[in-house]
Order: C-alpha cells, then sequence, then structure tokens
C-alpha cells in the first residue's frame, strides 16, 4: 500500500528523516520496499486568477494573459486553448522549478515578453498526460502557495503488509505504529457530527449474522453533490485512486484513511435492504460495468429490484451513487473474511474494499467510520445526517473481548532472552495491549492476528529489536540419521559421470504434451498442471528423455557439437516420483582433438556406452547383466535393458534416429536411464580381499572362426560353463572381420585366458592340458572352429 | 721387479688420460679392448711375471688387480657418463611442440544450484543436520492446511500455487517436508530438505520451478537465540566471515514469531544499487519458531517442544555468489553457460 507522509502527519509527528523513519518501519516486519519523492524540487508554484487574454501580435496560437496573484499582475504567453478571463490557474513564476527539472525564466516569445508560465497538471507531475490549462475550482484561494495547497510535493512510503497485519492496511493504521515506534501520541480523526431526525426509510434484515455480524446504515441529504476538493482528489491520486464524484471519493478517502470500506446507495433508488446469501446464477450488473454470475456462497446485499451490492466487494449499478445524486444511504459494516474472500477468489474480482475485508477489519472501528465519513460529507456538501441503524449479532465472539495468557518466563524461554518484565510491559502498553493479571488484553484492531503466547513474544521481539536477541548455536548432537541410499548413490553417480565428460543439467520438470509425442512415450496416466503457465510447462515428465533432448537441440543450435550432458532428477510414472540418472552424448568425446586418430573417438556409439554403463556400475559395486529392449525411443537393435539382481535399473542405446530428428539432432546420439530409486535398493557386492598370488601368471590365447551371426554372449555362456579351475580372468583381445580372408559370413575373435594359482607354480602341461580340454569343448558346444591356441 | 711395477704405473696414468679423452662410446669400448682386452696391454706386461722370483709375484699380482679395476671402474663410469650424453642429445631431438593444446577428456562440471545445495548441505551436516527428502506433488493438506495456511487465508496470495488436475498442488515450498518428518518421527528432529518448489511465477528473477533447503529443528528448549546462532554461523560461512546478516520482522502462518534474513548488498557494501533496490541489503531467507499449530497437526506436544524452521531459496544464492542476473540461465543448461562453474 502507498502512504503519503503528508497523511500519516495529521495522525503522528513525524520529525526524523524519512529514511530512518522507513528503516524503522522495515526492521519492526512492516517492510518498506520503496520511498518515492514525488517531485522533490518543485517550488514557486501560485494560484493565479486570469484577468485579461489578448490573441498575440505575431503569432496566430498564442495568446497574451495578465495574471494577478493577489499582489502583483504578470504578463505571460500562454498558448492553450481552454483558458478564459476568470480562470483560477497554477502560475509558475519566473524562478520556479517543474517537475521534470524545467527551470521558468522571463522570456520573450516572439517579441512579447512573458513572465512565468500558466501550467497544466502534466507539466506539474500530477497527471502523465493533459490536455489544456489546469483549471482550479473557483474558490481556490488567489496567491496560495500551490506546492503546499494542491500537495504537489511529498514523500510516499510504499510497504508490502503482510497478511497479518490487516490493521495496517490504512494511513491511521500506520501511523498508530509510527507512532509505537516513535513513542509520539497518536491524533484521531474527526469525526463531530450534527445529527439530524433522518431516519432510515429502508428496512435492514441481516439474514446471514455468521457472516455479518455487524451491519450499519444511515440516511444523508444534501441539495447538490458539490465537487470534489483539490486536497482530497490529491491524496486519492497518491494513493493511485481515481476521483469519481464527493461521494464515492469521501467513501474511498476513508477505506484509506481508517481501512475499513464504506459503501454509498442512492437513497432514492433503494427498498428495504436484505443481507443474505445470492441465489444460484443471480446475476449483479455491477459498478465496474461487468455483470457477474452468482451463487449461493456469496454474501450480498438485496433490496426489492435485485442485488444491490455483493457484500464487501462491490456495488451494482441501479442503486449507483451519482453526481446528480441528493439522498444517499451510507452502508458500513463488518463481512468475514473467509466469506469475502471466496467470493472474490470466485468471481476473481479483488477490489480494495474486498482487499481489506479478507484480511480482516476493525470491528470495533465500524461506527467510527460512518461517523468520518459522514463529518466529511457534512463539512464538504453540507449534508444533512441521520441516525445510525445498526444489526448487531451481540453475541458474536467477533464482538468479544480476547486475551491471552501471558508469562514473561515462557517469553523469555521461547526467545532465548532475558528482557525484563518491564520492558516487556513498556513494549505491551505503546500496543494498547494491556494486562490483567497474567491475561494479556488484545485490543480489537489486532484480534485477527494475536492468537497465542508466540505472538506476544513476537510483538515484544519486533519491537525490542531482534537485533536485541542473542546468537547461540544449539549444541550438536552427533547427526541422528545417516545419509539415505539414494542421496549416497547420487554422490557417487554424479562424479563417475563427470569424468567420463559429463556435464550436469537441471531442468524443468514440467514438459509439454508435444514432447510426450515427438518422444513416442506413454500418454497412459500423466500428471498433468490444470493451471500451467503455458502448455509448454503443462505435464509432469515421465522420463528425462525430452529435457535432454531439449538441452542438445539448445546447444547444437549454437554450434556446440560436442554434447554430454546428464541429469539427476525426477520423472513420474503415474503419480509414483521416482528419481533418475539420464545421460546423453552425441559427437567428438575430446574437446577439440586436432590430433587425426582422437577426431573419431565418440561415445555415442553403442559399445562405448555400454562401456560406461559397466564401468559405471562396477565402481559402484554393481554387476549388471543386460537384457533384450524394445523401447520405442531407442534404436530397434542398438539398445539394451540394465539389470541389477535381476531388477531392470534402466536402459541405454542409440536414440531412435527418427526421434532425434524431431529435435534437429542428425548426428548419432547415446543415451543412457537409470533409475536410481530402484538401484538404491539393490544391494551392491560387499567388498572383499581376495588373495594375491605370488606365484606366475600363464597366459594362453585362443583365435576362433565363428560365424557372424553368432554373439559374443553365446561364446561366453560356454566358456563360463567350461573355464578351468586355474584360469583367473578372460578377455576378448582382438575382433576383425575380412571377407577375403574369412570369408563373408565370418568373424575371427581372439581370447586371451591368465592361468594362475594361488598355492604353487603352475606347470606348463598343467596349462596346456587344461587350455586344451577348453579349446575342445568350445569347438563341440559351438559351431565354431578353433584357429589357433 | 721394478720394471713391471713401473710398467703398470704408466699404464694407468697413460690408459686414465685416454680415458678421459674419449668422447663415443664406441672408441671407449676399442680403448678397453686394448688395454683390458685377452691381448691387451695389460696382460701383455703381466707376462713378464713369469721371470719374477716367487716371492715377488703376489706383490705385483696384486698390484695388476689394483691398476685393472681402477681402469674398469674409470671405463664405466665413463661409459655410463657417455650413455646419457648420447640419451640427453637423443630426447633433445625431441620435435613435438609442447605448446600444443593438452589432450584429455573434459570433467564434466556440477550445475550451479548443485554446488550451491552441496555446499549448504555440507555445512548443515556439520551442525548436525541429516538430509530428507519428500515428493513435488504434494495434498493441499500438506503443503497448506497442516503448515497453519487454512483454505480461504489471505497467506495463500503469498504464494501463486499450481495445481494438479486430481486437485493436487506441485509445492509452492520445501515446507510439507517438516510435515512429513514430523509424522515419521518423534522430536528430536534436526533435517534439512533440499527439493525443488514450484510457483507460478517467471521473469528476471522468477522461475516456475526453482530450488529451496527447508531446515527443521525440534526439541526441548529451541530458542529464537538458537535460530539466529544456526543463520547467523551458515551464512557467514556461505558467504564470508565479515558478511554482515540482520534478522528483519516478518510473516509466514507457520512460524511464530518469524523473521527475514538479510545479509549485506556484495555489490556495493550496503550502500544502496539496483542488485539491492538501493536497500543495501539483500533478503536470503525466512525462518521462525514453529507455529503452534503446525506440531499440532503432526501430534507434537507443542507446551513440551519448540523448534526453528528456516526456508533458502538457492537460486536466489547460486545467483548471488556466481553473479548471474538472469535465473533463466540457470534451466536453460547452455554448456558454455555450465563449464564456467
Ligand atoms: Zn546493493
Amino acid at each position: 500500500m502507498k502512504y503519503p507522509i503528508s497523511w500519516l502527519k495529521e495522525f503522528v509527528d513525524i520529525t526524523i528523516p524519512i529514511q530512518e523513519l522507513a528503516d524503522k518501519l522495515s526492521l519492526s516486519g512492516l517492510e518498506v520496499e520503496v520511498i518515492d519523492q514525488i517531485n522533490p524540487d518543485i517550488c514557486n508554484i501560485v494560484v493565479g486568477k486570469i484577468q485579461k487574454i489578448e490573441k498575440h501580435p505575431n503569432a496566430d496560437k498564442l495568446n497574451v494573459t495578465w495574471v494577478t496573484d493577489g499582489k502583483d499582475t504578470h504578463q505571460i504567453v500562454c498558448g492553450a486553448k481552454n483558458i478564459f478571463e476568470g480562470a483560477i490557474v497554477p502560475v509558475s513564476l519566473p524562478g520556479a522549478k517543474l517537475p521534470g527539472g524545467l527551470v521558468i525564466k522571463k522570456a520573450k516569445l516572439r517579441d512579447v515578453e512573458s513572465c512565468g508560465m500558466i501550467c497544466s497538471e502534466s507539466e506539474l507531475g500530477v497527471k502523465d498526460t493533459s490536455e489544456g490549462i489546469w483549471l482550479l475550482p473557483q474558490d481556490t484561494p488567489i496567491g496560495v502557495d500551490f506546492v503546499d495547497y494542491a500537495t504537489l510535493k511529498d514523500t510516499i512510503l510504499e510497504i508490502k503488509v503482510l497478511p497479518n497485519r490487516g490493521d495496517c492496511q490504512s494511513i491511521y493504521g500506520l501511523a498508530r505504529e509510527i507512532s509505537v515506534l516513535l513513542n509520539t501520541p497518536l491524533k484521531q480523526p474527526n469525526t463531530s457530527l450534527t445529527l439530524s431526525d433522518l431516519p432510515l426509510s429502508q428496512k435492514i434484515t441481516v439474514e446471514t449474522p455468521s457472516t455479518c455480524p455487524l451491519y450499519t446504515a444511515r440516511k444523508i441529504q444534501f441539495d447538490t453533490m458539490p465537487a470534489t476538493p483539490l486536497w482530497m482528489m490529491r491524496r486519492l491520486n497518491l494513493c493511485g485512486n481515481r476521483s469519481i464524484n464527493l461521494m464515492v471519493d469521501i467513501t474511498n478517502y476513508v477505506l484509506l484513511e481508517l481501512g475499513q470500506p464504506l459503501h454509498t446507495f442512492d437513497a432514492k433508488k433503494l427498498t428495504a435492504l436484505t443481507i443474505g446469501n445470492a441465489t444460484d446464477s443471480e446475476k449483479i450488473q455491477a459498478l465496474d460495468g461487468n455483470t457477474y454470475s452468482l451463487n449461493s456462497s456469496m454474501m450480498v446485499i438485496k433490496d426489492d429490484s435485485g442485488v444491490q451490492a455483493i457484500a464487501g466487494v462491490m456495488g451494482a449499478k441501479p442503486s449507483e451513487t451519482t453526481p446528480e445524486s441528493t439522498e444517499i444511504v451510507l452502508e458500513a459494516a463488518y463481512f468475514d473474511a473467509v466469506s469475502v474472500r471466496k467470493t472474490t477468489s470466485s468471481l476473481a474480482l479483488r477490489t480494495e474494499s474486498a482487499i481489506r475485508f479478507e484480511k480482516g477489519v476493525n470491528i470495533e472501528a465500524v461506527e467510527t467510520a460512518s461517523n468520518r465519513a459522514s463529518h466529511l460529507i457534512q463539512q464538504l456538501a453540507g449534508a444533512k445526517v441521520g441516525q445510525l441503524t445498526q444489526v448487531k449479532s451481540e453475541t458474536d465472539s467477533r464482538f468479544a473481548k480476547k486475551s491471552i495468557p501471558f508469562s514473561s518466563k515462557a517469553i523469555n524461554a521461547l526467545l532465548g532472552t532475558t528482557f525484563s518484565e518491564a520492558d516487556m510491559f513498556r513494549v505491551l502498553n505503546a500496543l494498547e495491549i494491556t494486562l490483567d493479571d497474567h491475561n494479556a488484553i488484545i485490543p480489537a484492531h489486532r484480534r485477527h492476528d494475536l492468537q497465542e503466547l508466540p505472538c506476544l513474544a513476537e510483538e515484544i521481539a519486533r519491537l525490542i529489536g531482534y537485533d536485541q536477541i542473542p546468537s547461540i548455536l544449539p549444541p550438536t548432537p552427533l547427526a541422528q540419521t545417516k545419509d539415505s541410499p539414494l542421496s549416497t548413490l547420487q554422490n557417487t553417480l554424479g562424479p563417475i559421470f563427470k569424468t567420463h565428460g559429463f556435464n550436469e543439467t537441471i531442468n524443468f520438470t514440467m514438459i509439454s504434451p508435444s514432447d510426450i509425442q515427438k518422444c513416442n512415450l506413454s500418454t497412459k496416466d500423466l500428471q498433468e498442471i490444470s493451471n500451467p503457465m503455458s502448455v509448454e510447462e503443462s505435464i509432469m515428465r515421465p522420463s528425462l528423455l525430452p529435457s535432454l533432448l531439449k538441452v542438445a537441440s539448445h546447444n547444437l543450435n549454437r554450434q556446440q557439437n560436442s554434447i554430454k550432458i546428464y541429469e539427476i532428477g525426477s520423472q513420474w510414472t503415474g503419480p509414483t516420483q521416482e528419481t533418475y540418472l539420464a545421460a546423453l552424448t552425441i559427437g567428438q568425446t575430446f574437446d577439440s582433438p586436432y590430433v587425426s586418430h582422437l577426431k573419431t573417438v565418440t561415445q555415442s556409439n553403442f559399445l562405448t556406452l555400454k562401456g560406461i554403463v559397466e564401468t559405471t556400475l562396477a565402481s559402484s559395486g554393481y554387476q549388471p547383466t543386460f537384457i533384450k529392449s524394445e523401447e520405442l525411443y531407442l534404436h530397434p537393435v542398438l539398445q539394451l535393458k540394465i539389470s541389477i539382481n535381476g531388477a531392470i535399473i534402466g536402459e541405454f542405446g542409440n536414440i531412435h534416429p527418427s526421434i532425434a530428428k524431431r529435435y534437429d539432432i542428425t548426428d548419432q546420439a547415446g543415451y543412457i536411464s537409470l533409475n536410481l530409486s530402484q538401484l538404491s535398493q539393490q544391494n551392491s557386492a560387499a567388498k572383499r580381499y581376495q588373495e594375491l598370488s605370488k606365484f606366475p601368471s600363464t597366459r594362453r590365447d585362443v583365435a576362433i572362426l565363428a560365424p557372424l551371426t553368432l554373439g559374443y554372449d553365446a561364446i561366453k555362456t560356454q566358456i563360463d560353463a567350461h573355464l578351468p579351475s586355474q584360469v583367473t580372468h578372460y578377455n576378448l583381445f582382438d575382433l576383425f572381420e575380412s571377407e577375403e580372408k574369412l570369408g563373408k559370413d565370418n568373424k575371427s575373435l581372439a581370447i586371451s585366458f591368465t592361468y594362475q594359482a594361488v598355492d604353487r607354480n603352475l606347470t606348463d602341461d598343467e596349462v596346456n592340458q587344461a587350455h586344451i580340454q577348453l579349446c575342445q569343448v568350445l569347438s563341440q558346444t559351438l559351431p565354431i572352429t578353433i584357429r589357433d591356441h | 721387479m721394478s720394471s713391471i711395477n713401473d710398467q703398470l704405473a704408466q699404464l694407468q696414468t697413460d690408459s686414465l688420460a685416454k680415458i678421459e679423452q674419449v668422447t663415443t662410446l664406441l672408441i671407449l669400448e676399442d680403448i678397453k679392448t686394448q688395454i683390458l682386452g685377452k691381448t691387451g696391454a695389460l696382460t701383455e706386461i703381466l707376462k713378464g711375471l713369469k721371470d719374477l722370483p716367487n716371492s715377488e709375484k703376489p706383490i705385483i699380482g696384486q698390484l695388476a688387480n689394483t691398476v685393472k679395476t681402477t681402469l674398469t671402474t674409470a671405463i664405466d663410469s665413463k661409459r655410463s657418463y657417455l650413455e646419457e650424453e648420447a640419451l640427453a642429445s637423443q630426447l633433445a631431438q625431441t620435435t613435438i611442440d609442447i605448446t600444443l593444446p593438452g589432450i584429455a577428456i573434459t570433467i564434466g562440471k556440477t550445475h550451479p544450484i548443485t554446488q550451491t545445495i552441496d555446499h549448504i548441505v555440507s555445512l548443515c551436516k556439520q551442525l548436525g543436520f541429516s538430509v530428507a527428502q519428500g515428493p513435488d506433488i504434494e495434498t493441499e493438506y500438506t503443503n497448506f492446511e497442516a503448515l497453519n495456511v487454512p483454505k480461504n487465508h489471505p497467506a495463500r496470495d503469498m504464494q501463486d500455487t499450481f495445481y494438479m488436475k486430481n486437485g493436487n498442488v506441485l509445492r509452492t515450498h520445501t515446507s510439507p517436508a517438516q510435515i512429513h518428518a514430523m509424522t515419521a518421527q518423534k522430536p528430536p528432529i534436526k533435517i534439512i530438505v533440499p527439493g525443488k518448489v514450484y510457483r507460478c511465477d517467471a521473469d528476471v528473477t522468477h522461475s516456475p520451478m526453482f530450488h529451496q533447503i527447508e531446515g527443521l529443528y525440534v526439541d526441548k528448549n529451541v530458542t529464537f537465540a538458537h535460530l539466529k546462532g544456526t543463520l547467523e554461523w551458515l551464512l557467514k560461512e556461505l558467504f564470508g566471515k565479515n558478511q554482515k546478516v540482520r534478522f528483519r520482522p516478518s510473516y509466514f502462518p507457520f512460524t511464530e514469531p518469524s523473521t527475514e534474513v538479510d545479509v549485506a548488498c556484495f555489490k556495493c557494501n550496503g550502500d544502496g544499487c539496483s542488485l539491492c533496490k538501493k536497500t543495501g541489503w539483500l533478503e536470503i531467507l525466512g525462518a521462525g519458531m514453529v507455529n503452534k499449530n503446525v506440531f499440532r497437526h503432526v501430534d507434537y506436544d507443542a507446551e513440551q517442544f519448540t523448534g526453528f524452521a528456516f526456508g533458502l531459496g538457492v537460486d536466489r544464492i547460486a545467483m548471488l555468489k556466481f553473479g548471474i542476473s538472469d535465473i533463466r540461465l540457470l534451466y536453460e543448461n547452455d554448456i558454455r553457460f555450465l563449464k564456467q562453474f
């Protein structure tokens, strides 16, 4: 909310610099977001009256005017069309400074001397644009300092009022807070009235006392509605409001000043009033020009002809107060915060009035506000003001005195302080919280907010100062739990992928339906956001794949040709959220391999991907096995599922070229997906020391001629089944295909076996015998020829 | 006898001089043959041995051995000298341009958000906090009501919420993890929860998805002073020992008293600039003493236990620490950006 300092000063003396005041407010819980200096340098503007106008002798579009400020008459050249003899206008005299920095000097305009300038609203910084000169009301006193008179210069505090401080959503409310902070008295608004015998013609019935515990109304009569005075208009403007007509302006003024929303009905257009709930699909033609469809959960004010106001939110056109009105009904009421909030939420109609009701207004100050508005109407329109008629639900708990048990010991215990009881009392007293036998009596304006002892502790702490609370590190016990297996796994696997050259990315977990389609992902049981910011971010991703493809695409479009990225993040299968690691690689392994043989090295080929999967899992103690897989997003052949202890924990392979193409990726792309939530539930192999042999090892190789179609896994299965006990390990060390040397359908594999015993030297005979036996078994069980051993 | 004696002495002197002057290994081997070979000078001299009286033979023999050892040693040391010299000159011939760039697989980088989370988590672990997790999709109850934000309460406006089609919400803060933790475990409890959170808001400093770290400490006798001590320590470890920290009263429905914590602006050192919106301070986190109503929702004895909770905005801290001005860069994952951290 915006608070003009000049208005605050009506209720509290402010003698300290504004910056200091702002700091005090911020450090006591009312965060000053902006200190807005309005026209800080403006000066030397007076109210003048145009006495005579003559055509400029040398310019068609200019006039020469003679303007009096009550003492002197000034000759001023003016180009505006809306001036007339007798007009009251703001005049800037030589030496005046205008908001844009313009300094007014005596000047000659086409040979005619001009001693000042007649000003428009925009020239005085009051409006952004204006047509013609600012014509002031005829009763504006001539010669007065217009900067003061029209509050052209002011400082405005913009404060973020938090939801618990509804009591500060008004000039008076903030002034009350300032009076506490500065320890100065708070002045009361003038509510003096001369009441007339002017009974309310309308009967009032409240059907919903639980949501409207207090409704007041009074009749006010005047001959004609005068224009809104400049000072009021100006204050409304400074707070961001527009002037409408005097009655509406006064209710808005009191709303800003006291925080109590008011409404005026044209009394002649109104019959008996009922406050109750609307009926479903009942319509209201509201003051903002829109028609709203209501429902039975919304509180309204009706008369015989229909809904005349949405309670606490907005009035209706048919009973609108217009400049022609001469008799009004002034409403001041307490509407329930939750009820008003529900209504504004479902109508998407947030008004200044609703914003105040939903944070809770002061139920004890409703009458004061009505009196304050009536006072202003009486003063400004010479109105007759009738008695207040009120319908009050006496037993409503909101009228009840509220108290909180007070204990200085408990407050110090919560805060960790040693504040004296005297200091606490001083703060509470300043806040109008009184003590009655260990009970703190809460003033009406804070009943919504202060609930329990910690609330009192907060009041005391914020006014004594949070900086007065010591800073103490709590005693530190040992951590109660260790990291979860999942977070341990994340911490292990991330660095391994980084060592392989992959950069970590973090992506939005929300993706678009088109991504689901482009990646051939299942549309079953997707977790959809009902109010996404854009359809691009409307589905909780069922896979990390689209995220990484988009990142790859983004980078490829920026000439980054070597993509190695991974993400550890969530994906959703139905409502189940699981943590995955996904990695994507395109292009060269080395960043800028100027050496020719490194240029072709890439991790995106299938077997290198497999190697990354194997070594990564092995380094975390897992022995993966691989199973044929049929993921639609992967190359139909180049893909495998990864199994640990029989559980599928992921898959990898080359991304299907037609999917890659949808993301403008034309190069081969390798992809690995690991379900870390699953993997973290698998036991990794316990680490046990295997004795190292002191005896030498012997290597024996075997070269196999096999059909191209025979998979390595078939050979491996046979080797494992018949592996001599002396073999410590074996590995494939050569693979070659040559139509010329081996024939079109054949390949050659060379496997090396290491023979070694822990307890003795193996003799050549023993090794040879075992090896020959192995070779024989292999050639018997497999469609192969042993070429050499 | 003296003649053989002299001959041996002469041989040693001459040979040492020759060895000294040798410049190639080839010549050295020639000289070795000439002196110590089967038909070499030493053998020639020792042929005279047979003419000596038996009594002198051992003495001369011993002398001959000494000469032989001396010369062998000299030749060996000369050889290793020449070998080293040869190797050195060979190595010096190497033509590889050592000013060329190195060749390696560039090690991948950790995302700045993760770096920030890791840093904060490791600091909190030093204070005895353990890491807990919570889901991204929450019920309205855990995200709001259990945290003392009833339906139709204005505090709901503080966070623009994404709703799922089934009525659940994307968590607007990591605070619902407090509810999960306290429902699962009785006090004492001391956890931090890093995670993703979501709000309908997007501009240079707001992203619809961002990161928070929630902290919760509940026990007997936990005070606001402990909250201040903990956060002050944490922020000074994070931003530097001399970092000024201030606590401002604020409002969160789930804490009472509540505070927002500011650190002095890094850019202007508190003088006021565009980064700190001329206030000299940067808002870093929100915190407070756990509201008794939250304890009631999880069935904790609100009279026996107190606690504090805090929520750190990770993205903001990462942006401040690394000087990143646009939050969208964090989620664009431009490799040129990622490689900078
Ligand atoms: Zn700054």
